[in-house]
């Protein structure tokens, strides 16, 4: 099954530029706790010494924390309203089906299908860092246009009502990223009641980090 | 230290026999999908067998195969196929799939295997994830007696899964697994295995065990219910997360855990911990450390139990998801791999075993 977090170096290298610029890269300490919040401590750490940043806040060190700055943070990962995520969270359709307009959706049947309506499982779930508490607000990039999670988020997947719209096994689906069109982990954030930060750091050990140069 | 997760696998033993009695004589699958609720998969399958589990159940084929590389032998069912499925593996190493449509069962029987592939057909009895819509149910079991027929599968179950929604809701759900099953047997198709209860129906809705009662969430401690705690139920948390007391100041104190260690931020306020005999309310819940107020009389590298069994009177599982609204399923699949696992039994002597 595909569960994949795609991260940008060219994003990164983008943000570093902007923050060096701003800030001066001895200036600021960049926050990697959380293995860069899931990004890869490794992978920015070496990007960032490439821009000229030696100060890092790091899990377990007392050292810089204080320091860290949450507006930088922001930038470097991409995470602040209308900037660029460095991370792409890609899911994979399982299975659509065609249903009835009422039809309940997954656990204590909190949602129904306003109308005869289109459903894709998708292969994600809450022990994937999907939280359950984005369920019936959260929406993901599918089939071309955002639509809404359906239904409580299970432990392994979670429904999205397509309405019209079909889909088949195997194709993407984008929960935040950097594609157009897609939700942004503000977005996420804002439905889910976690921080951009600790949605990406809460992503779980079935996905596979890819890191791509564009 | 940040935190260290220790999984105690004579309790999980324990909570597998007692679910065993209520459902006796129905036999049981051991739920181990999510790496097992966050506990370790490959760590406890063995004990699950040892306390009488008949079968374990996975998410993929992939996860099923892991098991057998590591020499279980038991039955395995595995019914969440994505890209790469592997159906030839599961047939020839006898891992039972879940199949909901009849694309999916074309997937399955492309690979080509020399022993039939063992399917168990989903019916959607309501909760609209998987499995046969109605419409849909004839025509996936004509494709799968075709098969049969053809000699590349064989029906060895039929099954779904309860919406736990309400009693009615549950019981309409029975109503159309049973039509469905009366649909499959005028079509003499009457499989080994019906199965249709997880936890919740399988401690309290007996008429649902048929076959089997896949067990999960229970296994671990954890009420399925709103209504009924773990306790009554009689089962034990089986997994302990701990830390430690790091700077203290005055009235307030660090511990060295934080939600990058699984604990959720939103239950600060709510949250405490355990610490010297005695719940410590949270203030805070940082990345990588918490803090502690009325920490008077804490010292630097207190040992802390952010939750456990709760027979010694610390949080449990359950009141973090009350603390942080959700249930304990998310709250244990929720503790990152970067905390270690540690595997406490007395059974042989061992007082562990590193993951």
């Amino acid at each position: 099954m595909r569960r994949r977090i795609t991260l940008s170096r060219a994003t990164l290298h983008v943000a570093l530029d902007s923050i060096a610029a701003q800030r001066g890269p001895r200036d600021v300490v960049l926050d990697l706790r959380a293995d860069a919040f899931g990004h890869g401590t490794v992978e920015v750490q070496a990007a960032a010494r490439s821009h000229g940043f030696d100060r890092f806040a790091h899990d377990d060190v007392n050292m810089y924390r204080d320091a860290v700055d949450a507006d930088v943070t922001a930038a470097l990962y991409g995470t602040a309203p209308d900037a660029a995520p460095v991370m792409t969270v890609t899911g994979e359709v399982i299975s659509c089906k065609r249903v009835p307009a009422g039809s309940p959706v997954s656990y204590g049947y909190t949602y129904r299908v306003a109308s005869d309506s289109y459903l894709a499982l998708v292969g994600l779930g809450y022990a994937d860092g999907v939280p359950r508490s984005a369920s019936n607000k959260a929406h993901v990039l599918l089939a071309g246009a955002q639509h809404v999670l359906a239904g409580r988020v299970a432990m392994d997947q979670f429904m999205v009502d397509l309405g019209d719209e079909r889909v088949v096994s195997g194709d993407d689906v984008i929960l935040w990223g950097a594609q157009p069109g897609a939700p942004s982990p503000g977005e996420w954030a804002a439905a889910s009641g976690r921080s951009p930060l600790e949605l990406s750091a809460g992503l779980g050990a079935r996905f596979q980090r890819v890191w791509v140069t564009a | 230290m940040s935190a260290v997760a220790t999984v105690d696998l004579d309790v999980f033993r324990s909570n597998l026999q007692l679910l065993g009695d209520i459902a006796a004589p129905t036999p049981v699958m051991a739920m181990l999908k999510a790496d097992a609720y966050g506990h370790g998969m490959l760590q406890l399958a063995r004990p699950a067998i040892e306390a009488g589990a008949s079968w374990l159940g996975v998410l993929e084929i992939s996860e099923g195969l892991r098991l057998r590389d590591t020499g279980i032998d038991a039955p395995l069912f595995a019914w969440l196929h994505g890209s790469g499925a592997d159906f030839a593996a599961a047939a020839g190493r006898h891992i039972d799939v879940g199949i909901s449509t009849e694309d999916e069962l074309r997937a399955a029987l492309t690979a080509q295997s020399a022993v039939p592939l063992q399917v168990h057909l989903k019916i959607d009895t309501g909760l609209h994830r998987n499995g046969a819509t109605e419409d849909e149910w004839p025509g996936l079991l004509d494709a799968a007696i075709a098969g049969e027929r053809a000699g590349a599968l064989r029906i060895r179950g039929i099954w779904s899964h309860l919406a736990d929604a309400s009693v009615g809701d549950d019981e309409e759900a029975l109503r159309r697994f049973r039509e469905a099953i009366a649909v499959a047997a005028a079509r003499r198709v009457h499989p080994e295995l019906i199965h249709l209860a997880a936890s919740s129906a399988g401690i309290r809705m007996p008429e649902a065990r048929f076959d089997m009662v896949r067990f999960g969430i229970a296994a671990y401690g954890v009420s399925p219910f709103d209504d009924r705690s773990a306790a009554d139920i009689g089962v034990v948390p089986t997994m302990t997360l701990a830390t430690t007391v790091g700077e203290v100041s005055g009235h307030t104190a660090r511990i060295s855990a934080g939600w990058a260690d699984g604990l959720p931020a939103r239950a600060a306020h709510a949250a405490s911990v355990w610490v010297r005999g005695h719940r410590h309310p949270l203030a805070e819940i940082g990345v990588d450390s918490s803090v502690i107020v009325e920490a008077a009389g804490l010292q630097t590298g207190d040992p802390v139990i952010v939750f456990g069994s709760g027979l010694r009177g610390e949080p449990t599982p359950t009141e973090w998801a009350e603390w942080a609204d959700t249930i304990g399923d998310e709250i244990l699949t929720g503790i990152p791999v970067r905390v270690p696992r540690r595997y406490v039994e007395a059974g042989d002597g061992r007082t562990e075993q590193p993951r």
